[in-house]
């Protein structure tokens, strides 16, 4: 998120960074981020996951109407589907060939477990073995997964790429870029 | 009595440190921030005033010399200065202010010597005490020791003095209590890690010592999984202390555990509820939630709450700790915080600010969600990526 703030050219200082720790708690903090926003802004980035569209997910969690101090956004399916959007930066981070990586990564279906899928493939064994769970493990990700791709978004993921395939990400950009005019 | 200000110059970590108390005070910070360090300077004042044996040269000494004590970024003021204030209780005007500086001789035996000392009744505006005087000018040795440590020149603020020497620090190391026996008896003064746990409960009048162990029995009970009742006795053929806790067990009188079989966690639970209910001066609880269970680490809060309402003096607390679960209660007041945050100008210690405390209050974040993260070291989601 502070890349994406970054990247829109706005003037915000990020104040601080809360991670929800799950779509869950996320849509409980709904009305905290309501009360909250009058003291201080609010960007709120949640992952669609399941939820069939975005509109469906805004009426779920009662996030219509809005002050203007609170910005909600969804990212389609989730958050690593703008990962790999970056087409040519995550094949190279995760040493694969390019024609692996999907053209359209908003319409996969699990895009975590096809971020891991191509991690799998990865010339790199150590790499692949570190993102990867291991076999018959209950864990959907590896030990690693998140330290990897945590690495991965602030140094190396071009976001200017990933807006090409990315429509929800294009879209999150221009409203940070609109969002409390000065 | 309570701590309501505290000011530090030079202490340890510590540049320049101006922070409000209240009666319970919450220290957090990242590792390595100074909150021991913070801690301490409550430590020293103890030390300094103990009528036996303590003193300004030994609280110094003790803790390595001055170059040890000093900030290693004083710069031109090479003197190390502790102000406190005191009040009789929270949200009133303070009673008190006692400022003591020190610092090296700067030449000769480069001995410790007091450069400040002033004592303020604050009730009256009245300077009760302000060193160097002219009898310290005169006799420079008298500068090696200062008025609070003395019966014969404190007696106008001998409260302040009593105040500090009864000030306790509890880390409990459940361990120790536990090997007691294979440890042997050597002791740390003042005992700070708990060795002598038994032996000061033993020292009470048994009617005190009863009434509190049934206060500590009914919090226990929910706290520990099938226990029922606690009590304290003497061993008939060596006399040493002991606890011992009944737990529900099929055979009615299988269930009497001893402390060195009780739980780490009990244990600490123990020590930190009987050290609450004890004395009433300020009360150094060092990370309360080592373990225990996080619902437990949950209602920290509420036992402290709890214990100083009982108390039949009320201790002021202060907690140094990491933990979120504790935290999250919603009834811990944000202006019970002090965040350390280190620079690379030293650490610096700060009281809730407005913004956070309205986050707070308006927004209804708990005082975890706001405060926390900030305390979060900044790379610490790369440090799983150090290559072996």
């Amino acid at each position: 998120m502070s890349r994406l703030i970054l990247f829109s050219g706005r003037n915000f200082t990020i104040n601080r960074v809360f991670n929800a720790r799950g779509n869950a708690r996320l849509k409980d903090g709904m009305t905290k981020f309501r009360a909250a926003s009058r003291v201080l802004p609010h960007i709120v980035l949640t992952d669609l996951d399941r939820c069939p569209c975005p509109p469906e997910l805004i009426n779920n969690w009662k996030a219509n109407q809005l002050p203007p101090q609170l910005l909600f956004r969804i990212a389609v399916r989730e958050v690593e589907a703008w990962l790999m959007a970056d087409r040519a930066g995550i094949a190279e981070f995760l040493h694969i060939d390019i024609s692996k990586v999907p053209h359209a990564p908003e319409t996969e279906e699990d895009p975590k477990r096809a971020l891991i899928n191509l991690a799998r493939k990865s010339r790199k064994k150590r790499l692949s073995q570190e993102i990867v769970p291991e076999v018959g493990s209950s864990a959907k990700i590896g030990v690693l997964y998140n330290t990897h791709f945590v690495n991965f978004v602030n140094s190396f993921w071009d976001i200017e790429q990933a807006c090409l395939c990315a429509p929800s990400l294009t879209r999150t950009l221009s409203r940070i870029s609109t969002f409390l005019p000065e | 009595m309570l701590i309501t200000r505290i000011k530090l110059k030079n202490w340890r970590n510590f540049r320049n440190v101006d922070v409000s108390l209240r009666d319970r005070v919450y220290v957090i910070g990242p590792n390595a921030s100074g909150k021991s360090n913070f801690l301490d300077v409550m430590r020293f004042l103890r030390d300094v005033a103990n009528p036996t044996g303590g003193g300004l040269q030994k609280a110094v000494q003790d803790r390595g010399g001055i170059t040890k004590l000093r900030c290693l970024l004083a710069r031109n003021d090479p003197k190390v200065s502790i102000e406190v204030e005191l009040a009789e209780k929270v949200d009133t005007d303070p009673l008190w202010r006692y400022t003591l500086a020190f610092r090296s001789e700067g030449k000769g035996q480069q001995r410790l010597l007091v450069s400040q000392e002033k004592v303020i009744n604050l009730k009256t505006n009245a300077v009760l005490l302000e060193r160097p005087d002219k009898n310290d000018k005169q006799d420079i040795d008298r500068l090696t020791q200062t008025h609070l440590e003395q019966i014969n020149t404190n007696r106008e603020f001998r409260e302040i003095s009593e105040f500090f020497a009864n000030v306790t620090y509890l880390h409990l190391v459940p361990q120790l209590l536990k090997h007691a026996d294979q440890l042997g008896g050597y002791r740390i003064e003042n005992d700070p890690f708990g060795q002598g746990f038994l032996e000061r409960i033993a020292k009470i009048h048994e009617k005190y010592q009863k009434s509190r162990l049934t206060k500590i029995e009914e919090v226990l009970k929910v706290c520990v999984p099938n226990m029922k009742n606690l009590k304290f006795e003497r061993d008939k053929i060596s006399g040493t202390p002991h606890l011992w806790a009944m737990y529900e067990h099929w055979r009615p009188d299988a269930g009497w555990q001893r402390e060195d079989q009780f739980s780490d966690g009990t244990l600490r639970l123990l020590g930190i509820m009987w050290t609450l209910l004890e004395g009433d001066s300020l009360l150094l609880l060092e990370e309360p939630e080592l373990s225990l269970n996080e619902d437990i680490v949950r209602q920290i809060h509420k036992l402290i709450w709890n214990m100083q309402r009982q108390a039949k003096y009320r201790r002021q607390v202060f907690i140094t700790t990491h933990s979120e679960a504790l935290l999250q209660d919603e009834s811990i007041d944000a202006r019970e915080v002090i965040r350390l945050e280190p620079t690379k100008d030293g650490t610096l210690a700060q009281e809730t600010s407005a913004e956070d405390l309205a986050l707070v209050t308006d927004g209804g974040y708990t005082v975890a969600e706001v405060l926390l993260p900030k305390t979060k070291p900044s790379n610490v989601d790369q440090l799983s990526l150090f290559k072996p």
